[in-house]
């Protein structure tokens, strides 16, 4: 089915004006900046030099000019109680109560993540449903693409678990794929080819993604009452941040998110962007018309889409469906990452995606909001290598001027001589200008929680709030120039097509001094030899490098002590960066963190998978039959061999696999190691086993080591 | 005759393996088996041990063939919901 009619509701006129207006104040606004910049030049952009300057400096000045006039729009849209146009708002709230819900898959794909996290966002997400009364609707997929058996093993038991925990059998699927075709896209590819029929919807979490019942229940509501929405994507709010980094991100996005997302959203209208998770899609139509193609390009721009959503998005509004972004949904959450490493790490596989996006620019038929978008996906990290050419192009204009005698004919023949001239005031009104549109997104951010009573009480007050905000903004300053060279290198790799490692995420661990000290070393190195160059040259021109330089020099102390937890502790018990979720946590987040996932113990999944009785009865019955040829035969007779001799650190990642996937392996396996000798490898193995608590029982009571002496020689 | 309960750690049993009856209670209660009816259990191997000296059957089969056994977890995965027919992503139309 393709659709061409809109909804009939008349948000496509709507969507032209605004647009309109925003493209006329930005491009006033950066021919307005950059009519300054070229009187501050020396020769006034007479120059090739000050040409690339003027051009570098118009491209970058464009990328704050918008996000200023998207939080003017923000701000505006807040305060006047919110966008009219969107779907929350154009359905009435008693319509909405009374809709009907609809089969719904709720997809919460898996890679190598760290399983307690993971599955305690899950659980809470589960309880939630349930306390909303709606689970009947609902069925939840654990889509794994693990490939290391130590960490599919063990997902497949904290699943199994959390089923026998909430009695969610039947209710809680688990699926692996034993080949991994085309990484995310393919997981649900996956899905949608076995199960994508049996349901109208499906809701896409991310491994930290956390939504509440009501949320969830709102949004299918919202698609039911609107058959020509395809994708709905909610605004998830950054939660449980308990590093120093991770802090301040969730203190950005919660400050800044509301009105920022109320921007975008009222610009964007029904031709939003899909961000791939805390988002629901009508099936059908994504089953229709979101088919991803194969780039047929070159490097980068060949094989598979790496970054998905934007382009299903742009697809499917192709096929005449709408993509709406719902800032006023709450409930809806991620985490940020907990170091400035991991920001990176992630960033690194990011912007290798959003430069394929490249491919898709001029493509027909795509909306005009979509190409925005790809653009703006690009930009936010080629703006960085853009900004580092400026200050290359700024350093070398500046040593030209003061090394090289003045040219005053550089051309032959020329009747009047070229004078360089200096404007020190059009210089400070250019500071001053950029200065008001970097930071008044932040002001009116302030303003909007301060005139917003239950925000502002819940975020420390205005005292507490004003003190985040500085520190908030001394921190993003700190790690501007740090992120600006890391992006500039991932965008150059990016290009180069070199190979990026498709990883799971940390979510915990704190940046060790020497992974820092290695890692920023090197940009460390050519800040110390920029500021020394810039001092030999001119004092001042090394004043003026400092606030880019500085935080480059120091970027490994940085990194580590905004990775610690006790600094994100601190903070928060002063009630400094606080979020509204912190004050009065919902019911949700305390879920989160209070679930302790029984097989995150101290053995690892396959040693549990052979040893714990439950474990290896669970892996036995979900094995693959095999058949029994005589290779596989002697594969599994080798293997086994080695393994009960030399224990599970004998294997090969690979041998593993073959024996987990094994029912008859697991099996002799099982009986083998509790035969072996208390100083084997598995006797090692069994001791450490059983000086855990007792994992899997439901009553408190037993929640006990499994050795207490007395209970043996006390026994009757 | 059942072996005295009094002394103070428990003896390794199984020769040549030496292994503790701790072992086999751990064994147990990995499985579910409550800490008393365990315990019970442990005691009932003792003394067939005791009693068999030249061997028999391994601690193992011993244990599963105990009526505690009975008391065990349950393990039962749920099955995959029933597929509701292949699908294969359309490609996208500039590709055609």
């Amino acid at each position: 089915m393709s659709r061409t009619a809109e909804s009939g509701f008349p948000w496509r006129a709507r969507a032209r004006w605004r647009r309109s207006l925003f493209l006329v104040l930005v491009l006033a606004s950066v021919a307005a900046a950059g009519w300054g910049m070229r009187e501050v030049l020396p020769y006034h952009g007479a120059k090739p030099l000050e040409v690339v300057i003027l051009v570098l400096f118009c491209l970058l000045f464009a990328g704050i000019t918008a996000g200023f006039w998207i939080a003017v729009y923000g701000f505006a849209l807040r305060r006047l109680g919110g966008d009219p146009l969107s779907p929350l708002r154009r359905i009435p709230a008693e319509g909405l109560a009374a809709t009907g819900l609809a089969s719904t898959a709720i997809l919460f794909p898996v890679y190598h993540e760290e399983i307690e996290r993971s599955f305690a966002g899950l659980r809470a997400t589960y309880l939630s449903l349930a306390a909303s009364g709606a689970l009947d609707h609902f069925e939840f997929f654990i889509l794994s693409d693990s490939r290391d058996p130590e960490v599919w093993l063990a997902e497949r038991e904290a699943w199994f678990e959390l089923c026998e925990e909430l009695g969610a059998q039947g209710r809680i699927h688990y699926r692996r794929r034993t080949l991994n075709v085309k990484r995310k896209p393919g997981n649900i590819s996956d899905f949608l080819a076995r199960w994508g029929n049996g349901y109208r919807y499906m809701i896409h979490l991310d491994a930290d993604s956390i939504m509440t019942g009501d949320a969830l229940v709102t949004m299918v509501r919202l698609m039911e009452r609107s058959p020509e929405i395809a994708i709905l994507q909610t605004a998830p709010a950054l939660a449980n941040a308990k590093t120093f980094h991770a802090r301040v991100q969730q203190f950005g996005s919660q400050l800044y998110g509301p009105l920022v997302l109320a921007g975008l959203a009222a610009l964007q209208l029904g031709e939003s962007t899909f961000w791939g998770h805390n988002a629901v899609l009508r099936i059908a139509p994504f089953m229709a018309h979101a088919g991803l193609p194969q780039l047929r390009g070159w490097g980068l721009f060949r094989g598979s889409v790496l970054s998905h959503d934007f382009v299903e998005a742009a697809l499917l509004r192709r096929a005449g469906y709408e993509v709406w972004l719902e800032p006023g949904l709450g409930g809806s959450y991620e985490e940020a990452p907990p170091s400035l490493m991991d920001e990176l790490a992630r960033d690194r596989r990011w912007v290798k995606g959003n430069l394929q996006h490249l491919a898709f620019l001029f493509r027909p038929g795509f909306a005009a909001a979509h190409r925005a978008a790809f653009l703006n996906g690009i930009m936010n990290y080629c703006s960085s290598a853009l900004w580092f050419a400026f200050l290359v192009a700024v350093t070398v204009e500046t040593a030209v001027l003061t090394l090289l005698p003045v040219a005053y004919f550089p051309e032959p023949y020329a009747l009047h001589p070229l004078w360089p001239e200096w404007r020190p005031d059009w210089a400070l009104m250019l500071v001053s200008v950029t200065a008001i549109v970097l930071f008044s997104p932040k002001v009116l951010a302030f303003l909007d929680v301060v005139l917003d009573r239950r925000r502002r009480h819940a975020m420390g007050g205005p005292l507490r709030l004003a003190a985040s905000l500085a520190i908030e903004t001394v921190v993003s300053s700190l790690l501007a120039p740090i992120r600006m060279l890391a992006h500039s290198q991932f965008v150059t790799e990016a290009l180069l097509n070199t190979q990026v490692l498709w990883a799971g995420q940390n979510r915990t661990r704190e940046t060790q001094w020497s992974e820092a000290l290695i890692r920023q070393a090197p940009g460390s190195l050519l800040a110390l030899a920029w500021i020394g160059f810039a001092y030999w040259l001119d004092p001042r021109f090394f004043l003026w490098s400092l606030p880019v330089a500085a935080p480059l020099v120091f970027a490994a102390p940085i990194s580590v002590w905004l990775s610690r937890y006790r600094a994100g502790a601190r903070l928060r018990a002063a009630g400094l960066l606080l979020a509204p979720e912190e004050s009065v946590p919902p019911p949700v987040l305390d879920d989160l963190t209070a679930y302790r996932c029984p097989v995150s113990g101290n053995l690892s999944g396959f040693p549990r998978a052979v040893l714990s009785p439950v474990a290896n009865a669970l892996h036995l019955q979900l094995a693959r039959p095999r058949g029994d040829t005589p290779l596989r035969h002697r594969i599994r007779e080798r293997l086994l061999a080695i393994c009960v001799k030399g224990g599970p650190a004998a294997l090969s990642t690979g041998d593993k696999r073959f024996l987990a996937e094994d029912a008859q392996a697991l099996a002799a396996l099982h009986q083998a190691a509790w035969e072996q000798p208390p100083d084997s490898p598995w006797g090692v193995q069994i001791e450490t086993l059983l000086q855990a608590p007792v994992p899997a029982l439901p009553s408190p009571s037993s929640l006990e080591p499994l050795v207490p002496a007395a209970a043996v020689s006390g026994a009757d | 005759m059942p072996p005295p309960l009094d002394h103070g750690p428990v003896p390794l049993l199984f020769e040549p393996e030496l292994l503790p009856l701790v072992r086999a209670y751990g064994y147990l209660r990995l499985a579910g088996v409550a800490p008393a009816a365990a315990a019970a259990a442990v005691a009932r191997l003792q003394t067939a041990i005791a009693r068999d000296v030249a061997g028999g059957r391994d601690w193992r089969q011993q244990l599963l063939a105990d009526p505690v056994w009975a008391g065990r977890r349950v393990v039962s995965a749920s099955p995959a919901p029933p597929l509701s027919g292949r699908w294969q992503r359309p490609v996208d139309v500039q590709d055609r």
